[in-house]
């Protein structure tokens, strides 16, 4: 399976690696992008089986990048790994086909419990 | 002022546990499980001057309740705190002002998440040597100290915008 990371940190990315490698999702293929512009780029190069995308970045947010991706009749699954947990963004995440969000500081267990209908 | 004043140095201290605790605190706080271990972010009853190298990452939030929420640290400690989120490999620069403006966007984020209206966060900024932000007055700080170093981590408050007077109807 390939997973796409989308942040702009390069620290954030790197954490979100190894918690997914804590998880138990050691071996999947990981690709990663530092915007959403670039994000939407990756999914048509890389077609990854799997979204993970922050919130508020420079250039295009994840929220946009998901509409884009739906728009374009993506249907890649999307979960959002973002500081804004709030219920209101939860519920706009949602509605535009995200299938979770996580909410940063996460763990290994919230990974697993958010990754495991996806991933198995 | 804005919803911000709500906020109480309980919350700040909340927060920021969580997020020292789940990215740097590690496998060394397990080991050392006394309050006082300089690897747990520990709240200071005193406030400490701040080194007149600090580094000061901010993050706004926008909306109804207008302000900003900033982390204030040493050069050292961000350093360290950069190391110690990237799996202690080494870390440039740019990591250290990556590092300390995901520790404000975590914080700010989970701050504005405990406030009763939508409001939306900014993107975070770093800059060395402090000085203070205009219009900004401090509504909430709490001192802590991390690896025997002190840090702080203070919500400032934008008044609310003042709506412009009625312009006199000419004759």
């Amino acid at each position: 399976m390939k997973i796409l990371i989308v942040d702009d940190s390069r620290v954030m990315r790197q954490i979100v690696v190894r918690t997914l490698r804590q998880a138990g999702y050691a071996g999947h293929d990981l690709v990663e992008a530092s915007n959403g512009r670039e994000g939407l780029e990756a999914v048509t190069t890389h077609q990854p089986n799997l979204v993970l995308s922050d919130w508020n970045m420079p250039e295009m947010t994840g929220i946009d990048l998901l509409q884009a991706l739906r728009a374009g009749g993506q249907a890649v699954p999307f979960g959002f790994v973002t500081s804004e947990g709030s219920p209101d963004m939860v519920t706009r995440a949602e509605q535009a086909g995200a299938m979770f969000v996580i909410t940063k500081p996460f763990t290994p267990e919230s990974f697993r419990d958010a990754l495991e209908p996806v991933l198995g | 002022l804005s919803a911000l004043a709500e906020l109480r140095p309980d919350d700040i201290r909340a927060v920021s546990a969580d997020v020292w605790s789940a990215y740097l605190e590690g496998h060394a706080a397990e080991d050392c499980p006394d309050p006082t271990c300089p690897e747990t972010l520990t709240p200071l009853a005193a406030p400490v001057a701040p080194s007149a190298e600090v580094v000061r990452a901010a993050v706004d939030i926008l909306g109804p309740c207008r302000g900003v929420v900033v982390l204030e640290l040493e050069p050292a400690t961000a350093h360290a705190a950069a190391v110690r989120m990237l799996g202690d490999e080494p870390a440039e620069l740019t990591d250290v002002d990556d590092a300390v403006g995901e520790l404000v966007n975590m914080v700010g984020g989970n701050l504005k998440s405990l406030l009763p209206q939508s409001c939306s966060l900014g993107l975070p900024v770093v800059v060395r040597g402090g000085g203070s932000a205009p219009e900004a007055r401090e509504l909430c700080r709490v001192d802590f100290a991390w690896q025997g170093h002190p840090l702080r981590v203070m919500v400032w408050g934008h008044p609310a915008p003042v709506p412009p007077e009625p312009k006199e109807a000419r004759p």
